[in-house]
């Protein structure tokens, strides 16, 4: 609660103290950042923390820094604060920081921690003042594994191809290693399993015991690897974009500091396909996934197959400061068994998470504005158990955001 | 019956969306002026060009220089210039900007509070390239023709 006090009082400054505040040393060093502090409240089940009473803990606050000391050179950093639910708090996290040479408009390189080309809006999934709704469609942009995905550390090829009369075209190639930090949902999921894994194990008579799993748990690491990908987006001349990213992941699970791993998961390729359309006071857009992964823990196989996202959203601004949006999203945790019929022991619903919403969007001016939502939930898929031991089918989750940039 | 007003529903509705998709935005009157310093060599851009300009995907003149804008607030300048050459309103234009800054992608364009403001960069900044109400009188810039 102190923490959201702190981010209030930041936004109050933001707001009303020094509106459209920023830094600008001349042409070739800026100082940028937002604040946001949100509300979250579920019925049934908890959402991404304690949310089934009601949540503060819901906060980002971001500063960068841009340097150009030459032109088509450029070096930047951002740091990120970020609480939600009872994790990544007390922590600032480096964001992004990179070293950018682009000497043609058609090809430049980044080095660096550099944000990951994921569909139309990964890359500023953390940024809520430039988001439709407080949510981005949970189906594609999962808010409970947003680590593994969230940024490369490594090298990425990219630039912009003109197409004439055609429009244009953006290309983003990259490899390295994602970062995935100890204090995330993920990591301290991954971390409750490995534990309760290893109770069962410690349970079963010695001779039925695996010989791979170890009698205590120390400590979980879990590495990146073999991380690559490609992004395109055609800009159309019609205020269509249509883009299609495909990537490629390993992650290894060492425990107790073993350097021989327990575990992996392979990402054999995940692909978003998007289309977005905007004229006016409209904006459309509508996503396709699938994510065709392997999990092997202790030598057994716990997931395997692709998944499959899809989502739509309309948005209208009748007034230019007031935004009506209307979300459907739909998951399925393996595409060819969509009601789980090869897992009978399984709840159906797990299966599957269908997701309808509708938000508002107020803009009190270009560097602030609030936003309203509520979303109705069938289905038990995405839910990790560390935020749920007891998932119902039937849910609803609602949040509210105030949000300013600078 | 019913199936063949549902058919022409579809017909209506497809038509439809395909008129928004192609169909050019409201046409307004031009009463803005692409400007850069009065020495500068570009003498003129096609609009694809000064699109591509102001959305930061060209950035280099044909000279080989850097290319610097500068957007200019005032209304209706910007609004009639974001409107009919970048296709956007002023609101999703500056959304544009801050996506590609906060995902680390670009850092943000200048922004200029009025006319004055614009002329007396442009004059100083050889590589600069912004945008002023018509007509344009100061001797120190020069209008950019804008070829179709």
């Amino acid at each position: 609660m102190r923490r959201s006090v702190i981010v209030l009082v930041l936004l109050f400054c933001c707001t009303w103290v020094t509106p459209g505040l920023s830094l600008e040393f001349g042409d070739s060093l800026q100082l940028h950042g937002f604040v946001s502090q949100g509300y979250l409240q579920s019925s049934n089940n908890h959402f991404l923390g304690d949310s089934r009473s009601g949540s503060f803990k819901m906060s980002e606050v971001a500063v960068n820094a841009n340097w150009r000391p030459l032109a088509g050179l450029r070096i930047g950093v951002q740091g990120f604060y970020r609480n939600l639910g009872d994790f990544s708090e007390d922590e600032v996290v480096l964001d992004w920081g990179l070293l950018e040479y682009q000497p043609f408009d058609a090809l430049g390189v980044r080095l660096g921690k550099v944000k990951m080309p994921l569909g139309l809006y990964n890359e500023v999934r953390d940024v809520p003042a430039l988001l439709p709704m407080v949510f981005l469609p949970q189906s594609i942009y999962d808010e409970s594994r947003r680590d593994a995905n969230l940024g490369y550390i490594g090298a990425g090829l990219f630039g912009n191809l003109d197409c004439g009369s055609w429009g244009d075209l953006d290309y983003h190639f990259f490899t390295g290693e994602a970062d995935i930090p100890d204090q995330s949902i993920l990591q301290q999921n991954n971390e409750d399993s490995a534990i309760a894994v290893i109770n069962r194990n410690n349970n079963l008579p010695v001779n039925k015991q695996n010989p791979l799993i170890p009698a205590t748990f120390e400590s979980l690491e879990r590495e990146s690897e073999d991380l690559y990908g490609a992004a395109l987006v055609y800009n159309t001349p019609w205020n269509i974009r249509l883009g299609a990213t495909l990537l490629h992941s390993k992650s290894e699970v060492f425990l107790n500091g073993s350097s021989r791993p327990v575990g992996d998961t392979v990402v054999h390729h995940r692909f978003v396909v998007s289309l977005e359309y905007s004229r006016d006071n409209w904006l459309f857009v509508s996503e396709y996934g699938e994510t065709d992964r392997t999990s092997n823990m202790f030598g057994n196989e716990s997931l395997d197959g692709p998944s499959q996202s899809w989502y739509a959203m309309l948005c209208y601004s009748p007034w230019p400061s007031w935004t009506f949006s209307l979300l459907y999203d739909e998951f399925y945790r393996l595409k060819h068994d969509k009601h789980s019929d090869d897992r009978p022991q399984a709840e159906p619903a797990t299966g599957w998470r269908k997701d309808i919403g509708v938000g508002i969007r107020y803009d009190v001016n270009d560097w602030c504005n609030l936003k309203a939502e509520y979303h109705y939930v069938d289905g038990m898929a995405m839910q990790l158990g560390v935020v749920n031991d007891n998932i119902k089918r039937y849910w609803s989750y609602s949040a509210a955001k105030l949000s300013v940039m600078f | 019956m019913g199936g063949r007003v549902v058919r022409h529903k579809r017909y209506l509705l497809g038509l439809l969306l395909l008129w928004l998709a192609v169909s050019p935005p409201l046409a307004m009157a031009e009463s803005f002026a692409v400007i850069v310093a009065a020495n500068h060599p570009v003498a003129a851009l096609s609009s694809h060009q000064v699109q591509r300009i102001f959305l930061g995907k060209m950035k280099k003149w044909p000279n080989g220089e850097a290319v610097h804008i500068a957007f200019n607030s005032s209304e209706p300048t910007n609004g009639m210039f974001t409107h009919q050459v970048l296709r956007k309103t002023p609101r999703q234009l500056s959304s544009y900007w801050r996506k590609a800054l906060y995902s680390g992608r670009s850092m943000l364009p200048l922004y200029l509070a009025d006319d004055q403001q614009v002329l007396d960069y442009v004059a100083d900044h050889p590589n600069v390239i912004s945008v002023v109400a018509e007509p344009v009188t100061d001797p120190r810039v020069k209008r950019v023709l804008i070829q179709p």
